[in-house]
């Protein structure tokens, strides 16, 4: 890959976006098809106006070509987002929120803006709860030692974020602990 | 103690058994008690306010009131006014906040003042799937099709007809003068009807969606003053898509229905053809077309005065614009319907403002399928705590699509919402937590392959969808076998695998009770199984389809014995238009190649065969109608190839041939052209070959069955000189049984003499044969009435016949060679398919022609 070193340690937001398109929306197809195999898997038939669960890469390239509408998932409208919002800023722990929801939101906010309801409110309130959810993760770091970091509900993007960070600093506070326990570790090296 | 339901009177008996009245306890300046006030303009409320002071009051002012009469008046009207007041306001906010039950509810407080007042208001016609005009756009179509959406532009609307499936069809939007104001999406086609104005009457238009021809679009124009209430356009889902115009499937434009209110239903075929024109049964409600018929419903009769809309639903096929199913709608008192509508699979549904939908699972067996109860939406989980609406759409296996609607909106509004899925729920009332999902889903699914099973029609026995269907059902089957024999119910578990659908899935079940130890429950399975092995399950279905079929086969029309069919057989002179029969001149004939092999083989033996039989015919006129039925049989399969058309020019000839052996031997019997094959077509008259006319005699066929007969017993006679004759096929024995009893009945005793006739006849050969084909024709032609032929005609039309007998008997070989020729063209092109079995008595016809050197 031509990223510097730096960078190189996590894996690139378009490339969470990749693995993120693995996952299964669904839609409601304007054109209908027979049973198709690919290499994920099998999907459809898709048979209009029935609802097909198909993945996110497939529902945009359909999407995108105007042949189906996407049906947002539950997570995704206004009323959720600001109930997540307000316990996102009054309470110190991360609110449950889907595992690739950034991802997602990101995908179907590019594609199927017309498909969400209020879309630019959605964004806004995303960007809301993003910043909430940052600084609590920055905060989360500062309680880093040198064994474990528990920061339950953290989200495939922000754990991306803060990896190279605490990858290495953890890495240093291990070396500047391991002092006493070094006899142990070398009779098991 | 109480208030005057109509004026302003209290009214109270004390224990002293005094009756109290009180005129005007209520003062003007409070608002009127039996009058409406301004502020309420319910009509329930006068009722209820009737009631409820006599509960609150009744202590206060029955208890109060004998002592405090004299000066407290005011007081206590005050009190009782202040009440009142309460109840007011309290009955208000009952009326305008409570109004959760919604409809019902309110209904249900009018019920009272209606009883009395006036009967239910009747439903109005409507098309399922449109709304009201709102915001100046509404929808004229929603269904699984697409949608129709108008836009009110004040001088015109706009239509835009959008498609779920943009694959298959093309969407298109149209300015529309006319205001349509009802429409139909179908799987086919788009129809619209405008009400009539003061320029323009009514009329229905049609537009095709795609199409190979041109002016595929029709209107069809009603006369003046005449309204259209509904329309309904149905036909077979295409196949291919309607998009490209080049590869259309075969299914035409579909079917279109329109009720009008002069109380008529027109059925048209999608290209404008009329065909039927019924009458409504009652008033017209709504209807829907499906891809064979259409779903009508209508109120017979009037509203019942306790509520019920009284609606009746039929089924009417296209094809033939018979009724299907005819049922009353199971519509709870106080509701009315809502939608109704066709599910993927073809069967009708129907949705009521109670909020149940309904299937007919078994449509296809004729007035005997039951409304199904399929979802009660509300009971539906998602429905809890908050309130919501369900505005059908369409019914797609088990999902049931609808747009749901929030608070207390009636009609979707626009932007088009999203279809939503409900899984359709058999509303069982069991909630054991594992036998409970499985037993509705299998009752469910049974449901559903019933309907397809229905459609296979009557030759298929099962297709591989519905045996995988069955399959994944009888897991599951299996699954509470295996729980009812856990909790040691063994009928329960019997009685599950007597629904099992497959004969391997009944070693599960067994293998089920074995792991169990229960013997008894084995064994019984056992049985079930060899008792399901020895009976095909499918083959059972089946028969009852075809079962069902033949009960409802149209009865035939009635036909007299004598009088239909002798009477056009054998027109009276004078009356007889048909053309002469054509002469046969050989000469000009085509020459044909001859066909080789064994089909011309078959002709000619079969033709010699008749000869001997013609031979033998002579004199028993008197036992020839006996002739058992069982012979009958076979030559009527055989017939229809051999009488048609070819049969005509030889037969003229060849019934001079006939005649030229009659006329040499003139003591011999006068019919002498029965011919095994020509008895049985006496029978059917139908296919009388018009061509036949001139020769008119059957009688033939009379003889002819004894003429068998004879020749039978002849055959027996000499069978030691002739093995070839008596290796006839197992038939000819039987009938030699029969023969023998007649023989007993009464043979003449001329027999020798007869074979030797038939012998000469022989000599004849070929063109004897061809005769007997020839009266194979005229015995169609003639009627059923084997009984009263004259004899006379018979003869007559010999000796007509007998003047050509010159011409043509010179000419034998080549008679043969032409009979030969004729003979397997005239099969090939009339039923090349059926295999022709002829009696088979092969060599014969060599025979004799050893026999004529």
């Amino acid at each position: 890959m031509a990223l510097p070193p730096s960078l190189r340690t996590s894996i690139s937001p378009p490339e969470l976006q990749l693995v993120a398109s693995e996952q299964l929306v669904e839609i409601v197809p304007l054109v209908s098809m027979e049973r198709t195999a690919f290499i994920s898997g099998a999907y459809g038939p898709l048979r209009p106006p029935t609802k097909c669960k198909v993945p996110l890469w497939m529902a945009s390239n359909l999407k995108l070509k105007k042949k189906c509408h996407i049906v947002p998932p539950p997570w995704l409208n206004v009323d959720f987002l600001q109930e997540r919002l307000l316990q996102e800023t009054t309470d110190p722990s991360f609110s449950e929120m889907p595992f690739r929801f950034a991802e997602v939101a990101k995908i179907l906010l590019d594609v199927a803006p017309d498909d969400l309801q209020n879309p630019d409110r959605v964004r806004g309130l995303l960007k809301d709860i993003r910043e909430a959810r940052q600084a609590k993760s920055r905060e989360g770091l500062s309680k880093l030692d040198h064994n474990e970091l528990m920061l339950p509900n953290l989200c495939a993007m922000e754990i991306n974020e803060i990896r190279p960070f605490f990858v290495r600093g953890m890495a240093v506070l291990t070396q500047l602990t391991r002092e006493p326990p070094q006899e142990d570790g070398m009779d098991q090296g | 103690m109480a208030f005057s339901p109509s004026r302003n009177l209290l009214a109270w008996t004390d224990t002293a058994g005094d009756l109290t009245r009180w005129s005007d306890p209520i003062p003007s300046s409070a608002p009127d008690p039996v009058k409406n006030s301004a502020g309420t303009n319910s009509v329930t409320v006068p009722v209820k306010r009737k009631a409820t002071p006599t509960l609150f009051d009744d202590d206060n002012v029955a208890v109060a009131r004998p002592e405090k009469r004299g000066g407290d008046v005011d007081l206590d009207e005050d009190l009782g006014i202040d009440l009142d007041n309460d109840d007011w306001i309290l009955d208000d906010l009952d009326g305008a906040l409570n109004d959760d039950g919604g409809e019902a509810k309110r209904l249900a407080a009018e019920g009272g003042v209606k009883e009395m007042v006036s009967v239910t208001k009747a439903q109005p016609a409507f098309q399922p799937g449109s709304t009201p005009m709102e915001n100046k756009k509404r929808y004229l179509a929603y269904n699984m099709v697409g949608v129709i959406e108008v836009t009110d532009q004040d001088t015109h609307h706009i239509v835009n007809v959008e498609f779920h499936d943009r694959s298959l069809r093309k969407s298109y939007h149209f300015t529309d003068h006319f205001r349509y104001d009802i429409a139909s999406l179908g799987e086919r086609g788009a129809l619209y009807a405008c009400q009539p104005e003061a320029e323009h009457a009514a009329h229905v238009i049609y537009k095709p969606y795609g199409t190979w021809a041109s002016q595929s679009e029709w209107t069809y124009e009603l006369p003046a003053g005449t309204r259209v209430l509904g329309i309904a356009a149905g036909g077979p889902p295409p196949s291919k898509s309607l998009r490209d115009k080049s590869d259309v499937d075969g299914g035409g434009q579909g079917n279109v229905v329109l009720a009008t209110s002069d109380g008529e239903l027109v059925f048209l075929t999608g290209s404008g053809i009329e065909r039927a024109c019924l009458s409504m049964p009652g008033d017209f409600v709504t209807m829907v077309a499906g891809s064979e018929w259409v779903f009508i419903v209508s109120r017979d009769g009037s509203t019942t005065m306790d509520g019920s809309q009284n609606l009746t639903g039929r089924l009417i096929k296209f094809d033939d614009f018979c009724i299907l199913q005819k049922d009353a709608l199971p519509i709870p008192k106080r509701h009315t319907l809502k939608w109704v509508g066709i599910t993927e699979e073809g069967a009708p549904a129907m949705y009521d403002s109670s909020g149940v939908l309904h299937l007919m699972p078994r449509f296809r067996i004729p007035l005997s399928a039951t409304w199904m109860r399929v979802l009660d939406t509300n009971k539906l989980e998602r429905r809890e705590g908050k309130h919501e609406s369900y505005w059908p759409v369409g019914l797609a296996g088990e999902a049931f699509m609808c747009l749901i609607l929030k608070g207390r909106q009636a009609h979707p509004g626009f932007p088009r919402p999203l279809i939503q899925e409900l899984a359709i729920r058999l509303p069982f009332k069991r909630t054991d937590p594992k036998e409970a999902p499985l037993e509705e889903h299998f009752a469910r699914e049974t449901m559903l392959l019933d309907i397809l099973r229905d459609g296979l029609g009557e030759d298929e026995l099962t297709t591989d969808a519905l045996a995988a269907r069955e399959l994944a059902l009888d897991k599951e089957l299996i699954q509470l076998i295996q729980h009812a024999c856990k909790t040691d119910r063994l009928a329960r578990a019997l009685d599950l695998a007597r629904l099992l659908h497959l004969t391997p899935s009944f070693d599960m079940a067994i293998k089920v009770a074995g792991f169990y130890h229960l013997i008894g429950l084995q064994e019984k399975l056992e049985a079930l199984k060899a008792d399901r092995a020895a009976d095909d399950r499918l083959e059972g279905l089946r028969d009852r389809r075809r079962g069902i079929a033949d009960d409802f086969a149209p009865a035939p029309a009635l036909r007299l014995p004598g009088a239909a069919g002798g009477g056009d057989a054998r027109p009276k002179a004078f009356q007889d238009f048909r053309p002469p029969p054509a002469l046969h001149r050989p000469g000009l004939e085509r020459a044909l190649p001859s066909r080789s092999g064994s089909g011309r083989g078959n002709t000619d033996t079969q033709m010699t065969d008749d000869v001997t039989v013609y031979g033998g015919s002579t004199q028993d006129d008197g036992w020839g109608t006996p002739s058992p039925d069982g012979k009958r049989k076979r030559p009527l399969d055989e017939e229809p190839p051999r009488a048609r058309s070819p049969g005509l020019d030889t037969g003229v000839k060849r019934r001079a041939i006939g005649e030229s052996a009659s006329t040499a031997r003139p003591a011999a019997a006068p019919q002498p052209r029965s011919n095994p094959f020509a008895r049985k077509p006496a029978a059917d008259s139908n296919n009388r070959n018009p061509f036949a006319a001139r020769s008119a005699d059957a009688n033939k066929s009379v003889h002819k069955s004894e003429s068998f007969f004879v020749k039978v017993d002849a055959a027996e006679a000499d069978r030691g000189k002739q093995p070839k004759q008596s290796k006839a096929k197992p038939k000819e024995k039987e009938k030699k049984e029969t023969v023998r009893q007649t023989t007993l009945f009464g043979l003449p005793p001329a027999q020798p003499a007869e074979k030797k006739a038939a012998g000469r006849k022989k000599k004849a050969g070929t063109p004897a044969g061809e005769e007997s084909q020839d009266t194979a024709v005229r015995a169609e032609s003639q009627t059923d009435t084997q009984t009263d032929v004259p004899m006379e005609e018979s003869q007559e039309a010999e000796t007509e016949g007998g003047g050509d007998t010159q011409v043509d008997e010179p000419s034998q070989v080549p008679n043969e060679v032409e009979s030969q020729v004729q003979e397997p063209d005239a099969m090939d092109a009339e039923d090349p398919g059926t295999p022709i079995e002829w009696p088979d008595s092969p060599e014969p016809r060599t025979r004799e022609l050893e026999a004529v050197a």
